[in-house]
């Protein structure tokens, strides 16, 4: 065999060995977006889970606002059906308005306000819109990582022949929006 | 001056770093100095010409290997427990979970999961103190610890509370304990060996004049080490500040809220810090110095030299800079809380109806039921039945709730196995939340019976305000403290039998400080208040214990 020949096979094999380490590199990549929308989904359902309690301790003392309960109840059926990323972001930011408005209305039910059971209810939900914006936090730092990865040359070259494609961000509005900075004179 | 947080993360991480490395270098360069000097006083005679053959570079291998494997055993051994060990100093105890205060810092830590990423798990804990602290420790392994105590719990709001939790939390995902440990192990090293020399340089000096250059030998040693253990301690406090710096960008970081945190620093500066009993080397795990001092507070080259933790008003102004606000923003947080009256001071658990229960009837599972419905549908004590929130299959007359209909419906027959009944009218406790912490609370009489701890976290809480009756009661109680010591010796003979475990209670003073007759079981750790003592007792650890404004 001629050095040529070796020199050829050398690099084949480097080659080789690139494209698969640059796979296997992506493949990662790929699992841990799909590992950080699997924390959003759970606590989404957990979310989900929640509303039925509200809105069963609201109604006993809510009678003249089914029209807001009705809201989030059906804001809610649709978020539970939605699947891909971009429509549940539709739909979690109607459930998110509807419940911003149904807490709106509790404020002025000063018994409901001070329910042990409603106080309960709204820790557990403040709870998980916080863990909500965590792991969505956390989802969009890794979409965006694999998104530059598949991007960046020389991986680009792998990622376009075996189809990898940029996964979708995640954007949510805050239910109890973070205070704005206030500026003091 | 930088005020984006992730600039501030990668300055400190990058000066940390040296800092650490610098101390590892500085750990082997002490023991091989060690080692020259004991060679030479076991080999220098007299000759100037051995004095070169002390310094051959080919034995700094040698002692770095003897140095490290000495460092690795010693650090082994003092952090294998540490955690257990931190936890047992403070007291801590996991929180309770049908205390509300407790089930929010629950939710928060699980938060602070979350936000990092779920990588670490940390475990919640709350120390019993009315002082106002929290610390993280982590074993490096994958679970770490945050405590909080219980006046921090009481006095910061939930938003204060997710940016302390997120400032432990960023100690803990940085690293910070791991690098702690590390360094008080070596440095810790050095501290055993001058402490042991010193005694043995006593004894040797009390029983005679030893040899002149034995005690030469020593005494050099001597100097080198406390040399070390200065500049080790300086050190030491110098990466513990710039951890609490990096930490809290950090902690903005996670929590997106700078204002958050800066309020609950001020409000931490303000009020009493203590824990408890603890050795000064825990200081560094704590967000702020247990131990008040005045060097936290002023700036300047002592202060800034000889303190763990970076002044308060530094650490406060740099987060407002980062909200892009100034002091003023605080006045909002130091607003004490809105009370609310005392006559709604005391909350039911069970008050509204809710559809909760299924029922098994015509083999069929019907429902879901509130509990009107659930007995006019005829369900009885051998009835199936399935709570929807508890998701399990039990007898109707095992379900509280239901248990408690049945009694009303007929009397004293259902008596639910395991209550508690009134020591004075006996008549079932009920379950209450009482300034969101459990308390059994009789419904005829008001008496309440709460356990020991749980009576500090009533203490250090203040949701609720007191009526002008426990206020007076209470005055006079404090001015009556010292009369009429021999009528409630007396008294002893009327104890009360404890409702747990029904052995004769001790009545006296709740102590000298709380002038408040109760009835105590000191096997069980629970005290019996009549009606309104709780809040005499509340009342007056407030009017002693309220912070200087």
């Amino acid at each position: 065999m001629s050095i040529a020949t070796i020199a050829v096979l050398a690099v084949i094999a480097m080659v080789v060995l690139w494209a698969i380490a640059t796979y296997n590199r992506l493949i990662q990549l790929k699992l841990r977006v799909k590992n950080a929308w699997s924390q959003i989904d759970v606590q989404l359902k957990r979310r989900h889970d929640l509303i039925p309690n509200l809105v069963e301790v609201a109604k006993g003392y809510m009678k003249f606002e089914q029209e807001t309960l009705e809201k989030v109840v059906r804001a809610r059926t649709q978020a539970t059906q939605a699947t891909s990323v971009k429509d549940k972001e539709g739909a979690e930011n109607l459930l998110s308005s509807a419940l911003r408005s149904l807490f709106a209305v509790v404020e002025r039910y000063p018994d409901l306000k001070a329910n042990q059971n409603m106080l309960k209810l709204q820790e557990e939900l403040t709870s998980t819109e916080n863990k909500i914006s965590f792991a969505r936090q956390f989802y969009n730092d890794e979409t965006t990582r694999y998104n530059t990865t598949i991007r960046l040359f020389p991986a680009n070259t792998i990622a376009s022949m075996l189809h990898f494609t940029d996964e979708d961000l995640f954007q949510l509005e805050d239910i109890a929006e973070r205070q704005a900075p206030k500026v003091g004179f | 001056m930088p005020y984006s947080f992730i600039d501030i993360e990668h300055r400190k991480s990058r000066l940390i770093k040296a800092v650490f490395l610098f101390l590892i270098v500085f750990y082997f360069a002490v023991a091989y100095l060690l080692w020259v000097v004991t060679k030479f006083f076991i080999f220098f005679n007299g000759g100037v010409s051995s004095l070169t053959g002390l310094l051959p570079f080919g034995e700094i291998p040698l002692v770095i290997g003897a140095a490290a494997v000495i460092a690795s055993i010693h650090w082994t051994v003092s952090s294998r427990h540490m955690i257990e060990t931190i936890i047992g100093v403070l007291e801590a105890q996991p929180p309770d979970e049908k205390d509300a205060y407790h089930q929010t810092f629950k939710n928060v830590v699980s938060e602070a999961c979350v936000a990092t990423g779920s990588r670490t798990t940390f475990s919640p804990y709350v120390i019993p103190s009315s002082g106002m602290n929290a610390f993280a420790a982590s074993d490096g392994k994958g679970s770490a610890v945050i405590g909080v105590t219980e006046g921090l719990l009481a006095t910061l709001n939930r938003q204060q509370l997710e940016a302390v939790v997120a400032h432990e939390a960023a100690h803990v995902v940085s690293g910070d304990s791991q690098t702690t440990t590390i360094i008080c192990s070596l440095f810790g090293i050095y501290a055993a060996l001058f402490q042991g020399l010193t005694r043995a340089l006593e004894g040797s000096t009390r029983r005679q004049r030893g040899p002149g250059k034995a005690a030469l030998y020593l005494l050099i040693i001597l100097v080198i080490l406390s040399v070390t253990q200065f500049i080790g301690n300086l050190l030491h406090m110098f990466l513990s500040r710039q951890k609490e710096s990096r930490a809290a960008a950090v902690a903005v970081k996670l929590s997106r809220n700078p204002l958050a945190l800066a309020e609950a620093l001020y409000k931490i500066s303000r009020g009493w810090r203590g824990v408890g009993q603890i050795p000064n080397s825990l200081g560094p795990l704590f967000i702020m110095s247990p131990e008040y001092s005045t060097l936290d507070e002023s700036e300047g080259l002592v202060s800034d030299l000889f303190s763990t933790h970076p002044p308060t008003q530094k650490r406060v102004n740099l987060l407002l800079a980062m909200a892009h606000a100034d002091a003023s923003a605080l006045k909002d947080a130091l607003k004490p809380k809105e009370r609310i009256d005392a006559e709604k001071g005391l909350i039911n658990l069970k008050e509204v109806p809710k559809k909760s229960w299924l029922m098994y009837d015509n083999n069929a599972w019907q429902g879901p039921f509130d509990l009107e419905t659930l007995l006019q549908k005829g369900v009885g004590p051998q009835s199936w039945i399935s709570n929807i929130d508890e998701n399990f299959i039990q007898r109707a007359s095992e379900d509280k709730i239901l248990h408690e209909a049945f009694a009303k419906e007929s009397g004293e027959a259902f008596r639910i196995p395991g209550a508690l009944s009134c020591p004075e009218c006996r008549v079932p406790l009920s379950e209450a939340l009482y300034e969101q912490a459990p308390i059994l609370k009789c419904g005829h009489c008001g008496g309440a019976f709460v356990d020991k701890d749980v009576i500090l976290r009533i203490m250090v809480r203040r949701d609720y305000a007191f009526s002008g009756e426990v206020a007076s009661d209470s005055e006079a109680a404090l001015k009556e403290r010292s009369k009429d010591v021999f009528t409630r010796a007396l008294k002893m003979v009327y104890a009360l039998a404890c409702p747990s475990c029904n052995n004769k209670m001790s009545r006296g003073f709740y102590s000298y400080g709380y002038p408040v007759t109760v009835d105590t079981c000191d096997a069980c750790r629970k005290v019996w208040f009549q009606k309104n003592e709780l809040e005499m007792v509340q009342y007056i650890y407030e009017k002693f214990a309220t912070p200087k404004t």
